[in-house]
């Protein structure tokens, strides 16, 4: 079962040190949604494929586990693999395969094909997104995007403290865990562990609560007011910055001109899979 | 010099519960004085400072800042919040922002400078604490010792006049102690005032020219820490416990040798039972 704690181990990891993880937070977040993007909208096979070998490439770039990065993967499929998954029996076209009431249909396997391979890319960006950006650089690369002042200070502080809430849960357990507190233990009624359980958010959202007004109270005494500005250090992109970027848009544009040209010779990669 | 710097006159505050937090409080600190409020816990010491800059309005009675009375306006808080600038107990408090460079340019945002001086100031105010070459790390993977010395980071850039520091070396180990006093020293022989509150009195000892007691939200007695320290019934009355050398002194006098129980320091008290001794 994935763990809050385990944001803390994910937070290291994308603080260690490679080209791709040295890249300006800005390129990576504008990169990442260029890649979604150009996934969404290809109705063909051909560029969401090759975009994920280039997505491979990188991971390997940016010394990333490709086990880790699979199962990641494996973790956030059934989101949207749930909705690909009914999709070759219930969309019309030509029945291919038929048990009693259940069909196929072949341009119900297509389209569900082709939105898989657009998920797997796109989530493979996402995941190297994820985990080459400490979540602090991903809230400053949105404030400096011109994310609204306020969301963005929401963003920033709820980044700052998640840190905080997820020690004090850690530490909350622990102390429950030295008393032989178990929520599965079975020699105290299911009830009783519940309401512990119950008591620990409870006490979580107390804390939350407290923090909350302790913090605003010393941001007042720094003069905080709804016109304060956060500070963000003017740093610009360097060359290596650009030229990830401009790498991606060109692998895009080439892979738009051989589709729009050469769609024919691609056979099953380069056929319009999409539904109208 | 003697110029008063912060003031509070009949200072009293009751909390909506009913609860009287402080009762005609009466603090005057000069001008680049090191002062320490001590008090057991629960005696009113956070809700008085938190009078001190404006944060909370007494009920009756006022703070002066410069000879002025702090007017509750907006602009003339943030005045007075620039000038006395409040480090408070938990730096989890105070650390909000996702890196140390931010949390330290919170200040001088809202003071609204230039970017180049706001700049300026991070990278100075960081030296000055000895946290140089952290502003891109997250508070929440620095040490005890390293989050409190950012926090007066932030509020050394707003440049005060008067610092106020909640319990400054609560939690710390004693290199992150003497780290913090070096800090405080350094300040205050540039000008600033310091004002703590601690129930350490090792520590009070060391550094305060002046001391408060503070008992049940009333001020029970003031004076240099030779006054204070010596006087048992009052240090018992306050919860509080005097120094070791001050503890030396009395056993000794109790065995009948000749010594000045008001003697404070290390090398003062050797001091006294050398020349007990010797007589």
């Amino acid at each position: 079962m994935a763990d809050i704690t385990q944001i803390i181990r994910f937070d290291d990891l994308a603080s260690k040190d490679s080209p791709i993880h040295n890249l300006e937070g800005r390129i990576k977040l504008i990169s990442t949604i260029l890649i979604i993007l150009v996934c969404v909208i290809s109705k063909e096979l051909f560029i969401p494929i090759i975009l994920e070998i280039f997505l491979l490439i990188v991971l390997k770039i940016a010394n990333l586990s490709y086990i880790d990065s699979f199962k990641r993967l494996l973790m956030l499929l059934p989101f949207g693999g749930a909705i690909i998954i009914f999709q070759p029996f219930i969309q019309p076209g030509n029945v291919i395969w038929s048990y009693s009431w259940l069909q196929v249909t072949d341009f119900g396997l297509n389209w569900a094909i082709l939105l898989l391979v657009r998920m797997i890319a796109s989530l493979t960006a996402i995941i190297i997104y994820s985990s080459t950006t400490p979540l602090q650089e991903m809230a400053s690369s949105f404030r400096k995007l011109k994310m609204p002042r306020d969301l963005a200070m929401i963003l920033s502080i709820m980044v700052r403290f998640l840190f905080l809430f997820v020690d004090e849960l850690a530490a909350i357990r622990k102390s429950q865990k030295s008393r032989n507190f178990s929520i599965h233990a079975k020699n105290t009624p299911y009830k009783w562990r519940v309401k512990q359980v119950g008591y620990t958010i409870g006490m979580m959202f107390l804390k939350a609560y407290e923090q909350g007004e302790r913090v605003h109270k010393s941001m007042v005494s720094r003069g905080f007011s709804d016109a304060s500005e956060m500070f963000d250090e003017k740093k610009s992109p360097e060359k290596s910055d650009y030229l990830y970027l401009l790498t991606i848009i060109i692998i895009v544009i080439i892979l738009e001109i051989i589709i729009f040209r050469y769609s024919g010779q691609l056979g099953y990669f380069g056929q319009n899979l999409a539904i109208n | 010099m003697e110029q008063i710097h912060l003031e509070t006159k009949d200072l009293s505050f009751t909390y909506p519960d009913g609860t009287q937090a402080l009762k005609n409080v009466n603090i005057q600190i000069k001008k680049g004085e090191k002062i320490a409020i001590m008090g057991p816990n629960g005696a009113g010491k956070s809700t008085l400072f938190s009078h001190f800059n404006g944060l909370t309005e007494p009920t009756s009675g006022h703070v002066e800042v410069d000879g002025e009375k702090i007017v509750f306006e907006r602009d003339e808080l943030l005045k007075v919040r620039q000038k006395v600038g409040i480090v408070f107990q938990d730096p989890n408090d105070q650390l909000f922002a996702p890196t140390v460079k931010e949390d330290v340019a919170f200040g001088p945002m809202n003071l609204g400078l230039e970017y180049d001086e706001v700049k300026r100031r991070i990278a100075e105010s960081l030296e000055m604490v000895g946290m140089n070459g952290f502003e891109d790390k997250t508070p929440h993977h620095l040490s005890g010792g390293q989050q409190k010395r950012v926090a007066i980071a932030g509020i050394v850039a707003m440049r005060p006049e008067i610092m106020i520091l909640d319990e400054p070396t609560a939690g710390l180990d004693p290199e992150g102690v003497d780290k913090v006093l070096d800090i405080l020293n350094n300040l205050n022989k540039e000008g600033i005032s310091i004002v703590i509150s601690s129930h350490d009195i090792e520590m009070v000892n060391h550094f305060a020219d002046k001391i408060y007691v503070l008992y049940d939200g009333e001020i029970i007695a003031e004076g240099d820490k030779h006054q204070i320290f010596s006087n048992k019934e009052l240090l018992k009355k306050a919860h509080l416990k005097a120094p070791v050398t001050t503890e030396i002194l009395y056993k000794l006098k109790e065995n009948g040798l000749d010594v000045d129980t008001k003697k404070i320091s290390i090398n003062e008290t050797v001091e006294e039972i050398l020349k007990s001794k010797k007589s």
